[in-house]
């Protein structure tokens, strides 16, 4: 720790898929004041010393979700890590991991968005009401279930944690499944058996081994494991119904 | 015209930290499995008659044996913390009215039973 | 020596309507169009994935007139009165109309509304309301609508998405306009979407300043495509400060703060919006009393304090407390989460424990693409919706809480009439033409690439603009600095061409984009600075010290609408503004005395 201002040395993977095969380091002296985020060093560099940096960024308040990247080998948000604690350096900024990367640290994220869909997040109901009908009634208790996994930004930061996803790319990951669960947790929501076959496909909630780094990378709170570990409660019991040919699982 | 850089996984399970945890999670269920499988080659030897029980009381007394317990009573140890910090993310989520219920208690929680059960194992095999 | 030949691809693809922007305004328009015409194709084109546009930073609530006690007819008052009757009152009377059926329906969709004890969603006061309208989802509002309506819009296989296409052009053929003209970010090729419609949602411009709430996607590229397209753009002279945001980073701190009964504080803990003719001190929250006073009022409000030595000095810059201590650690958990995680991450500040220091800053374009009552702007075919648009209800000062609610019921209006526009296949162009027009475009484009080395910097470039803006077109204005402020940015915009850039690529290429950002972003702020000029009274948001500090109805009860020709100095003309029920009154705040405070 310093007394919050100085300069500060940062090693960046850089990556131009028009030139390299694969990603080289290069070194960069920023200064810092005791507010300096990491994205502000990106857009120091970027402005003053190499306009050819790219990163993705755009809110810089913790919300958009775009500016994740690895900072000392850690999946973090640009904008909410801070320059100061990690005086005097070096500090090393890669692309996301486990994602292809597209140019230095920018990474591809179809894995995830054309998987969403799949997760059927929108409310679904059996009826659906009328707007003149008025609002349906949900109580702040029932509200309440669905708090934390309602607040996903989609940085991803997860599945830059999660080594499952980093070996399985076709698996679902953190994310997703957190969607599926704030759905299925909304008292409002009738479409739990619509999304049960994601849950229960291979690449669904049984191919997570419970590491938890998930959870602890997230910015927000959304504890994606907890949400993807209570479905296997779910998806155990979908089985064992269906097994039984008693009901077709689980809309309750 | 899309040329991906896609990361070769490397050693992942050793580094970061973090991911050592976990790893040595995994791993320490080997230990416990070795205990399991001692436990019931005692069954075994017991079933087979008293010298076969004496034998095995033996080998449980030799230093190596001993050495081994140890070994497995730390990972046993570290195997049953650690789950217990993910049980809150393994189990039905619970809220006090609005609130969820911390993490940080249920594992504590956890502990303390897991501590109480312990002793009075402890305490029943002294008294026995 | 490089891997991929460098030749510019170009692409095409036809659609029924392509809307630009995936923020709640150009969502809304998607799945209004989706669900009511499921025969159109839609084009979803956005420099970034939706979710990342940033609706998703609004924090406060949107307003919808729910209780019984409440009326249209308030709602209208508060906005027509709070825009200083610089509003188009058709436009308000059919806004706040369909307000209600607009969060219903977002209800109706999954957004999580925070909820009282009876189970229906929530309302809280907000600065210029007269009474509790304003819907909220915990202190991130905009966050949970844009999710709500992105997941929606998932359902609509019809809603075809390019994500991160960046449109730097429109396609317009005999006085239509049939597309736009994109660059794929990732390949960095091009791409031309043709279509019978087009719908601007592209947002506010409020990167033209400093120090601002806005996200750096906010460059105003719809206003400067417009404008190069023979658009004019309404009332640019009106910025909104926002008064409560962070000292330097300009972070934004919720007017929810307030409606839940937060405090503005100088440096001797005087509540001194009471000094302003926005009293009586109250304890409890008194809609547009106090710290429930309209924005511009308070951002004029801060200035003062600041003038008179009575704000608090931090690392970034004057600022004045906002005190949340005394709503409680439990109140502020619950209605204020993001509050407490912006303050406590970028000011170290625990609010339940210490005030937050905020000063105003740049958050709100009022005015915009000059549009009809349908959102339908003067070159047939295209429409535009959101901040980017002025359909003309915020008049001189928004209200906060409109502009969300703006996004649905107008989003949602574009929709429906483009689709009704390009149903009508009577319009449509030659295609022919429009792919060589495609391809100029394209070229044009792509010289920023092929310039020499050794020319000046963006970013130089970019920080002399927001300086000059900053300096000469803030909270109050006089002609001088103004005029010298038109005069760097007429300068500014000639040395556009001199920049070099440090990245030649193709694939997400950024600085590029910015490259041509800064074109709009320029051509934007000389607008504001020259509409503000000419405006010879103050009025809302627009307010000046040299001797026109007073409003002026007989002049200046007129919407200002700027134009820009190749060349030349943006040109401000006049239009009467569309007074139906209320006429020009006083415009009076607080409790106390109807006095004005002016310098
Ligand atoms: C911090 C903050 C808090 C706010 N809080 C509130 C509040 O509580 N209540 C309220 O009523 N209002 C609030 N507002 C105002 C309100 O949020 C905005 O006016 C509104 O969200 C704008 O929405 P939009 O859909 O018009 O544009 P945005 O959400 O900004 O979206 C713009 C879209 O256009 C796209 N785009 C732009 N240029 C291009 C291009 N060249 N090519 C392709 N795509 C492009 C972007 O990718 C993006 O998808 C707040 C504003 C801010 C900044
Ligand atoms: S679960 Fe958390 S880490 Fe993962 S995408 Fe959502 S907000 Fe980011
Ligand atoms: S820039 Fe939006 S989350 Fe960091």
């Amino acid at each position: 720790m310093s007394d919050g201002s100085g300069q500060i040395d940062i090693l960046i993977s850089r990556y131009d898929p028009e030139r390299d095969d694969q990603p080289h380091t290069e070194r960069f002296t920023v200064p810092y004041q005791h507010d300096s985020s990491v994205l502000d060093a990106l857009l120091y560099i970027k402005d003053r010393i190499d306009g050819s940096l790219s990163f993705r960024w755009s809110c810089r308040m913790a919300i958009c979700g775009s500016c994740g990247k690895m900072i000392n080998g850690v999946p973090r948000l640009s904008c909410k890590t801070f320059l100061r604690d990690y005086a005097p350096g070096p500090l090393h900024i890669e692309a996301l991991h486990h994602f292809p990367v597209i140019k230095d640290l920018v990474v591809e994220q179809a894995g995830f968005l054309d998987k969403l869909p799949e997760a059927r997040p929108w409310l679904i109901r059996e009826q659906e009401q009328a707007l003149a009908d008025g609002p349906h009634r949900q109580s702040p208790r029932q509200r309440a279930r669905f708090a934390s996994t309602s607040a996903c930004i989609n940085c991803l930061l997860c599945y830059a944690a999660c080594p499952q996803y980093g070996m399985k790319p076709d698996f679902a990951g953190p994310a997703l499944l957190a969607l599926v669960e704030r759905y299925n947790a909304d008292s409002r929501d009738q479409g739990r058996a619509e999304r049960m076959p994601l849950i229960n496909a291979e690449d669904g909630v049984w191919s997570c081994t419970l590491v938890g780094n998930c959870s602890a990378v997230c910015p927000k709170g959304v504890d994606p494991a907890a949400a993807i570990n209570r479905n296997k409660l779910e998806s155990a019991k979908d089985y064992f119904l269906r097994f039984l040919k008693i009901g077709s699982g689980g809309a309750e | 015209m899309k040329a991906h850089y896609q990361r070769p996984m490397g050693r992942w399970y050793l580094r970061p930290f973090y991911l050592f945890v976990y790893t040595l999670r995994e791993l320490t269920a080997v230990f416990v499995l070795l205990y399991a499988l001692i436990l019931l080659s005692g069954l075994a030897a017991l079933a087979a008659g008293p010298e076969a029980w004496a034998s095995y009381r033996q080998a449980l007394a030799h230093p190596l044996s001993i050495g081994l317990h140890g070994l497995i009573l730390v990972a046993a140890l570290y195997n049953s913390i650690t789950w217990f910090m993910v049980a809150p993310k393994a189990m039905p989520a619970l809220f006090i009215g609005t609130r969820p219920l911390p993490g940080l208690l249920i594992t504590l929680a956890h502990i303390v039973v897991f501590v109480i059960v312990s002793v009075a194992l402890l305490v029943l095999a002294g008294a026995g | 020596m490089s891997r991929f030949d460098h030749k510019p691809r170009l692409e095409s693809t036809r659609h029924d309507i392509v809307i630009v922007g995936g923020g709640g305004a150009g969502l809304s328009a998607a799945i209004a169009i989706a669900e009511q015409h499921p025969q159109l194709s839609i084009a979803l084109v956005s420099k970034v994935v939706p979710m990342r546009s940033h609706t998703v930073a609004a924090e406060g609530g949107a307003a919808g007139v729910v209780s019984a006690s409440d009326g249209l007819d308030l709602h209208f008052r508060d906005t027509v009165v709070g825009g200083e009757w610089l509003c188009d009152q058709a436009a308000v009377d059919y806004f706040v109309a369909r307000c209600h059926e607009e969060m219903v329906r977002l209800e109706h969709w999954g957004c999580p509304w925070s909820r009282g004890e009876d189970g229906y969603p929530a309302v809280r006061n907000f600065g210029g309301m007269s009474t509790a309208r304003t819907w909220f989802a915990a202190d991130k509002t905009g966050f949970h609508i844009l999710h709500t309506l992105f997941q929606t819009s998932l359902r609509f296989p019809r809603i075809q998405r390019f994500d991160e296409y960046f449109v730097h052009d429109l396609l317009v053929d005999d006085g239509c306009c049939r597309g736009v003209v994109a660059i794929d970010i990732a390949s960095g090729d091009f791409h031309a979407l043709q279509a019978g419609a087009v719908i601007m949602a592209t947002g506010g411009a409020g990167r033209v300043y400093r120090q601002n709430t806005n996200a750096g996607i906010l460059t105003g590229d719809g206003l400067g495509l417009a404008l190069r397209h023979g658009v004019a753009l309404r009332d640019m002279e009106f910025v909104q400060f926002h008064p409560t945001t962070l000292p330097g980073s300009g972070v934004l701190i919720t007017e929810g703060c307030r409606g839940e009964g937060a405090y503005l504080t100088n440096r001797h803990g005087h509540r001194y919006l009471q000094d302003y003719g926005l009293g009586p001190e109250v304890r409890e929250p008194v809609p547009k009393t106090m710290e429930l006073g309209p924005r511009d009022r308070l951002s004029q409000a801060f200035w003062h304090e600041q003038q008179a030595g009575r704000t608090v000095d931090t690392p970034n810059g004057p600022a004045v407390q906002l005190e949340l201590m005394h709503l409680g650690r439990r109140k502020i958990a619950e209605r204020l989460p993001f509050i407490s995680e912006l303050a406590k991450t970028f000011v170290g500040v625990d609010p339940a424990c210490a005030p937050i220091p905020v000063c105003p800053s740049v958050h709100y374009t009022m005015g915009g693409i000059a549009t009809d009552i349908t959102t339908a702007t003067a070159l047939p075919g295209l429409y535009a919706c959101g901040e980017c648009a002025s359909v003309g209800i915020h008049g001189a000062n928004r209200l906060g809480s409109n502009s969300l609610a703006e996004l649905l019921v107008f989003g949602r209006e574009a929709g429906l009439q483009a689709a009704g526009f390009a149903a009508d296949q009577a319009r449509q162009g030659t295609a022919a033409a429009l792919a060589a027009q495609a391809r100029e475009s394209a070229a044009r484009a792509a010289q920023w690439l092929a310039r020499p080395a050794g020319g000046l910097r963006l970013a130089e470039l970019r920080e002399q603009m927001t300086t000059a803006m900053q300096d000469g077109v803030g909270i109050y204005r006089d002609a001088e600095r103004m005029a010298s402020t038109c005069e760097s940015l007429e300068n500014l915009s000639q040395l556009l061409d001199s920049i070099s850039l440090d990245d030649r690529s193709r694939c997400f290429n950024t600085e590029w984009l910015s490259a041509i950002e800064l074109g709009f972003t320029l051509d934007v702020a000389r607008c504001i600075a020259h509409a503000a000029l000419n405006r010879r009274e103050s009025r809302g948001s627009h307010q000046r010290l040299d001797g026109y500090n007073q409003r002026d109805d007989d002049q200046f009860l007129r919407h200002s609408l700027a134009t820009l020709a190749p060349g030349q100095p943006p040109q401000i003309h006049y239009r009467a503004v569309n007074i139906t029920r209320l006429p020009p009154g006083e415009r009076r705040y607080g409790g106390g005395s109807a006095t004005e405070h002016k310098p």
